[in-house]
């Protein structure tokens, strides 16, 4: 633009040098790398960065991962929030056996599960705890819940997923599919071997019914588990 | 924050689902800003699809290739946690995105100018520093915003001031009244304004 002038307020006459200084490379937005989104999700989904745009929200309590010493343990833990009126325990049961109904399980560990960020401020209290089934493989096969009555959101289901972490932190999300009624047995797909993995957590989340598999990152309740 | 017992915080994860699903399935017709307000669970989904290229893009302006993926995870990941501090009556999101970013690729420039040369004169390296980088940032913005002006508006601010062109040259050009294509540039900067304000503290 030459000699033309308009009249422009103080703002719009800085959106008019801004311009002029500009190429047209400057309009050129670059995309990001394709794993990036990936990378972000993994990233809320395991609370791994604790930095925020300012200051800290507070201490708050760390999942309860404790050492199992008892086959079956479970209610360990408590989250005595000021407004809790409810408390509720599910119970998750991870066994390694081909089949949900082979009588042959065998509970090779737990884990209690602890609330998740963003959640609490629903005033419920939940404690949550998983044993590990084990044929002799070494693979979880499969995870019963005996009570998940978690509180449900209109227009969304409840989802069972395991996450495995590997030694190099990557991670690996399998779904082991929608949570209906108030637990179940849900059999762990061939393709997750849990052995592979330095770490293998039960995550329960939120997922809006809106055709998108991968996980939506509203997590309820997760925890690590442990060898019984 | 809670954390989880046996998972190695310092390495940065990659994550692969036993069932894939790309960006490209995030429901239309989503108000990103409004999704980001109610913390519903797509919406940092939303909201990367939206401004992920104009982070980027600056972050990768100003810091290496690398560095600028990091810090754009970062500016996300900051924003979800702190995004009950986001007023949509204070600014687009997009802009609200970039005073994030700002802030992670100042510190990070400057930490580096200090690396690279700890005799310069710290204070002049900061102010070079920020000017620059504001610059970019503003640069990204205008450029973002232009995308999302009505096309004819789009088409004679081009004109104006990438090709520089009179306005009587733009008028001939494209077969609009003069007083149109001044109009269309006025509103367009004001639109253009409108993208960069952000009033957060």
């Amino acid at each position: 633009m030459t000699e033309d002038s308009l009249q422009l307020a103080d703002d719009e006459a800085r959106i008019d040098a801004l311009l002029r200084s500009m190429t047209v490379d400057d309009l050129e937005l670059s995309a990001p790398p394709a794993s990036l989104w990936d990378e972000i999700e993994a990233a809320v989904l395991t609370s791994i960065s604790s930095d925020s745009v300012g200051e800290e929200s507070g201490e708050s309590a760390p999942n309860n991962v404790v050492d199992i010493t008892s086959r079956f343990r479970r209610g360990t833990a408590f989250f005595a929030a000021a407004a809790a009126a409810v408390v509720m325990i599910v119970g998750a049961v991870v066994v390694a056996a081909s089949s949900s109904d082979d009588p042959a399980y065998e509970v090779v560990g737990e884990a209690d599960l602890g609330w998740q960020d963003g959640f609490v401020a629903e005033g419920v209290t939940v404690s949550v705890d998983a044993a590990i089934l084990d044929d002799g493989s070494g693979s979880v096969q499969a995870v019963r819940l005996d009570d998940a009555s978690l509180p449900t959101r209109a227009d969304e289901d409840l989802e069972l997923w395991l996450i495995g972490v590997d030694d190099a932190g990557e991670l690996t999300i399998q779904t082991l599919g929608l949570i209906e009624g108030a637990g179940g047995t849900f059999d762990v797909p061939d393709e997750f071997d849990s052995s592979a993995f330095e770490t293998v957590l039960v995550d329960i989340s939120y997922e809006p019914r809106d055709g998108v598999e991968a996980h939506s990152g509203a997590s309820i309740v997760r925890g690590e588990i442990l060898d019984a | 924050m809670n954390t989880i017992v046996g998972v190695e915080t310092t390495s940065t994860p990659r994550t692969r689902y036993a069932r894939t699903v790309s960006t490209a399935e995030v429901p239309v017709g989503h108000d990103v800003e409004t999704a980001f307000v109610r913390g519903d669970e797509d919406a940092l989904r939303l909201a990367y699809t939206e401004y992920g290229r104009l982070v980027y893009s600056f972050c990768a302006r100003s810091l290496d290739p690398e560095r600028a993926k990091d810090v754009t995870q970062e500016v996300f990941l900051s924003a979800w946690r702190a995004r009950e501090r986001y007023n949509p009556d204070k600014g687009r999101l997009g802009a609200w995105l970039m005073g994030i970013a700002r802030n992670r690729v100042i510190d990070n420039v400057r930490s580096e100018k200090r690396h690279s040369d700890r005799r310069a004169d710290e204070d002049t390296v900061e102010l070079s520093t920020e000017a620059e980088v504001d610059a970019t940032s503003d640069k990204m913005l205008v450029a973002d915003a232009l995308k999302e002006l009505p096309e004819r508006a789009r088409e004679v601010i081009m004109l104006a001031y990438f090709q520089d062109l009179t306005h009587p040259q733009i008028a001939e050009r494209t077969n609009i009244p003069l007083g149109t294509v001044k109009s269309d540039i006025r509103r367009g900067l004001a639109r253009i304004r409108r993208h960069l304000e952000n009033q957060h503290d």
